[in-house]
């Protein structure tokens, strides 16, 4: 991988970086290096891998097999504060500022140097150096000012000023890593951004990672790409098409058979769900309906606010305005509570925190939601409850020793089965919304979910399904709804044989 | 950064531990260990006094016992939901001052009055708890200084003897065929019903979901804020309760009658093996809980131990008792 452009030395990098979590391979074999005076773009689809390589050029996590390498030389982070004393700080998307102490303290906090004597601030001194770096920074900052009273993007760029003191030590010039930095940004604010990551690029190297491709474009002097774990392709902004870059990020090898496509049925011709200008969390003015035993997807990269759309449907998040109809019948809920007695499920996308009790047997899992399906008047009635439990262990195939196993010594994928069945166990479900159904489990529990997920719509249940990836989400559905920013982009229908490109969804998504 | 795995050594023999510890967590599970920490204290305590296994003597534990049961297993339901209730001894004192006063006036009704009164004053604190987002040990901390002042102003720190009503109340502390208190009867017949309810309906369980995982408790559809309220609710309805029945045993109530009885049914709690954190335990274990602390105090008291004492060994039990049971992979930091 060499370029033809003018190279300064890399000083920063990862050289056959492997990393490994319980089911999954998040990163393969990833060889990447930054340069001198360099921004460095790095783009991927949600899951390819960007933010376990984040957290290892920061010193979060690290590496299994494979060398983290610092100015020619292999390096072992320890931990955070390691990457920083040499000079590498990453610049967090929740910041990490303390608010209510001034700009100059949260600069140089840990860092404080000759500006604390016996344990006391010089605030002289402190100001002064920490105005030196919000000078480098550029952006008018006072070091006195209270940090909780500037603007969101301005608290950004103490992050960064901090981030710049913290490599001072070093006396090399400092890495600096920027996470999803606009995405809780105004337009200006992103401008803004811009110009001071360039002005970075004079005494620092910079690592962007981004969903959004015209920023990576706009910024970035060099782009890995990454998909499934590994780094794909390396770009020069200048000169690529941005369609090559897509196709990069989503790959082309589909396996058929694995979603089940055979089973895809029509859906039926009434309308199930039906959204209008809705508005919450993070999402704005969303209006969609869903049929009968229609699977929709809804594809959008982080905070573009399909799963808050999700949560707000099973009451789990407040409305702003807008209105929600369930065949035919407005809802007007605030709570899960009213939503289950809807017939509407809900799996979440932290199944281990927010979708099993784990420390509860599998069978009282599966009943916690419709305990009035196993009971005899107000109570629990064991035999119905056995043979109930049983049943759905038998029909999706949960591998467990028994009903009273506790869930936690479960795999992945049958703690998933539990919780789908959860919802099942209700004979008038109308509505399942999934978020990432299918994330961390194996190849094979992943195919039955989309058998299930089929067999389901075409009984007539309807599926929102927050899909996991762009793959998962054009083949399990029968439309694709895209969603950036809050709002829907786009719609594509889905068909077997006919689905839409995967390029042109991306397109709508970034 | 300093490794937060055992040696490899140590990891070694905690493997060879595993299997005999699967079979020591379902004995656990059962709740047996308990039990026979309890049969093993009365057995050692009668071979010190064989005064102590006379039908008599053991009938006069078990009604001594009851309070503190009563009180413990109130505490066992708030916990169970990942909560503790600090007023509870405080309130049993104000119910108590309360039902001396109004026991003569009102006759029987007071007994339900304030039964009533209690789970409504602990609801609200409840209350305040879930709508405040105040963790519960502060806000019934403040409850505690709350009921606790009440009853002072109310009994100006006398002894309110009970003279006009009081047979309404007397009976509790009677016996059948002068061997079988019927105290404990009560309780245990409480005690029964309580373990049948939360087995066979479906609250039993909600209220150990939210107490092991809250959020996936609220994301199944449960109302883990009434439930929560409602177990504050149960805990002031013990704590009142236990109030009747100490007001029963000693015919008088005092500011402080029942504050002495907050730590040792928390350590009763814990000791019969309901997790402080919340999810695991029940009542039925509570109960021997109680009894095991009951035993401890009359055989310190058979071996000749000052009682002040007593209070060092409670706080004691109770943070050995956590330190020994808690479930450190909830707070393991994984950086």
């Amino acid at each position: 991988m060499t370029m033809t452009s003018t190279q300064t030395p890399a000083v920063f990098g990862l050289r056959n970086v492997s990393k490994s979590f319980p089911g999954v391979k998040a990163l393969k074999e990833v060889t990447l290096e930054v340069r001198e005076h360099e921004v460095v773009g790095l783009i991927g689809e949600n899951g390819a891998g960007k933010s376990t390589l984040l957290k290892i050029l920061s010193g979060v996590q690290r590496p299994d097999t494979g060398d983290v390498v610092l100015r020619d030389q292999p390096v072992s982070f320890g931990g955070v504060a390691d990457a920083v004393r040499e000079g590498v700080a990453m610049v967090y998307q929740e910041q990490s500022l303390l608010p209510n102490v001034t700009v100059a303290e949260n600069v140089l906090l840990g860092n404080e140097g000759d500006a604390v004597r016996g344990g006391v601030y010089r605030w002289g001194a402190l100001r002064e150096r920490a105005q030196r770096y919000l000078d480098v920074v550029g952006t008018g900052l006072d070091a006195g000012a209270t940090t909780e009273s500037l603007p969101f993007a301005q608290r950004q760029m103490v992050e960064v000023a901090k981030a710049l003191a913290s490599g001072e030590r070093t006396h090399h010039e400092p890495v600096i890593l920027l996470d999803e930095p606009t995405s809780v940004l105004e337009h200006d604010e992103i401008e803004k951004l811009f110009e001071i990551v360039r002005e970075l690029r004079q005494r620092a190297s910079v690592v962007f990672v981004s969903h959004r491709m015209n920023e990576v474009l706009a910024v970035c002097d060099r782009v890995y790409v990454m998909r499934d774990g590994a780094v794909v392709a390396e770009r020069n902004p200048k000169t690529v098409a941005e369609h090559e870059l897509y196709e990069l990020m989503v790959g082309e090898d589909r396996a058929e058979g694995f979603y089940h496509e055979e089973g895809q049925v029509d859906p039926q011709p009434q309308t199930r769900l039906e959204i209008s200008e809705l508005s919450g969390g993070h999402f704005h003015d969303v209006s969609l309906s869903v049929a009968k035993g229609e699977v929709v997807a809804l594809m959008g990269v982080q905070e573009s606010g399909r799963e808050d759309l999700g949560r707000a449907l099973f009451g789990a998040l407040p409305l702003r305005s807008g209105t929600i109809t369930l065949d035919g019948a407005p809802l007007r809920f605030g709570m899960p509570t009213q939503a289950v007695r809807d017939g509407i499920g809900y799996i979440p996308s932290e199944r281990k925190i927010d979708g099993a009790v784990l420390g509860m047997s599998v069978n009282d899992n599966m009943t916690l939601a419709h305990p009035d399906q196993v009971s005899r008047g107000p109570f629990i009635d064991p035999v119905k409850e056995r043979s109930t439990v049983r049943d759905w262990l038998d029909r999706l195939k949960v591998k467990t020793p028994s009903a009273a196993t506790l869930m936690r010594t479960l795999s992945g994928g049958n703690q998933q089965k539990v919780v789908l069945a959860k919802w099942l166990l209700d004979p008038d479900l109308r509505l399942l919304v999934l978020d990432t159904p299918t994330r961390g489990l194996d190849i094979g529990a992943k195919a039955d979910v989309y058998r299930l997920i089929r067999e389901l719509a075409a009984k007539g249940l309807s599926v929102l399904l927050i899909a996991d990836t762009l793959d998962e989400g054009i083949a399990m559905s029968h439309r694709v709804i895209t969603m950036k920013d809050g709002r829907i982009t786009g719609e594509f229908a889905s068909h077997p044989g006919n689905r839409p490109d995967k390029t042109d969804v991306l397109a709508r998504m970034v | 950064m300093t490794s937060l795995l055992p040696s490899r050594k140590s990891r070694a023999t905690g493997a060879d531990q595993s299997a005999e510890a699967g079979v020591l967590r379902r004995l656990q599970d059962a709740g047996v260990a308990p039990f026979v920490v309890l049969l093993v204290l009365v057995a050692v305590i009668g071979l010190v006094d064989g005064r102590f296994l006379t039908p008599r003597s053991l009938a006069s534990l078990l009604e001594q016992s009851t309070p503190l049961a009563l009180l413990a297993i109130g505490q066992c339901l708030v916990v169970l939901t990942g909560r503790i209730d600090l007023s509870n001894a405080a309130l049993a004192s104000l119910a108590g001052v309360l039902l001396a006063q109004f026991l003569g006036p009102l006759g029987v009704v007071a007994v339900p009055l304030v039964l009533l009164g209690g789970a409504l004053a602990s609801a609200l604190a409840g209350w305040i708890h879930v709508t405040a987002q105040v963790p519960s040990f502060v806000v019934t901390l403040g409850a505690l200084g709350v009921w606790s002042g009440a009853s002072l102003v109310l009994a100006q720190s006398d002894t309110i003897l009970v003279t006009d009503g009081y047979q309404y109340v007397e009976w509790i502390f009677t016996r059948w065929s002068r061997v079988v208190p019927v105290s404990f009867l009560l309780v245990l017949a409480v005690t029964l019903v309580l373990m049948w309810a939360m087995r066979g309906l479906p609250a039993g369980r909600q209220l150990k979901a939210i107490g092991l995982n809250e959020r996936a408790a609220a994301y199944s559809g449960i109302r883990t804020q009434a439930m929560v309220i409602l177990a504050f609710a149960g805990s002031g309805l013990f704590a009142a309760a236990a109030a009747v029945f100490q007001i029963a045993q000693l015919q008088s109530a005092g500011a402080s009658t029942s504050a002495s009885l907050l730590l040792p049914a928390i350590a009763a709690v814990i000791i019969g093996g309901t997790a402080i954190s919340g999810g695991v335990g029940g009542v039925g274990r509570t109960l021997i809980g109680a009894l095991i602390i009951s035993v401890l105090r009359v055989g310190l008291d058979i071996v000749g131990v000052d009682s002040a004492v007593q209070p060092i060994l409670y706080g004691l039990i109770v943070i050995l008792a956590i330190a020994a049971t808690v479930d450190r992979r909830r707070t393991l930091v994984v950086a």
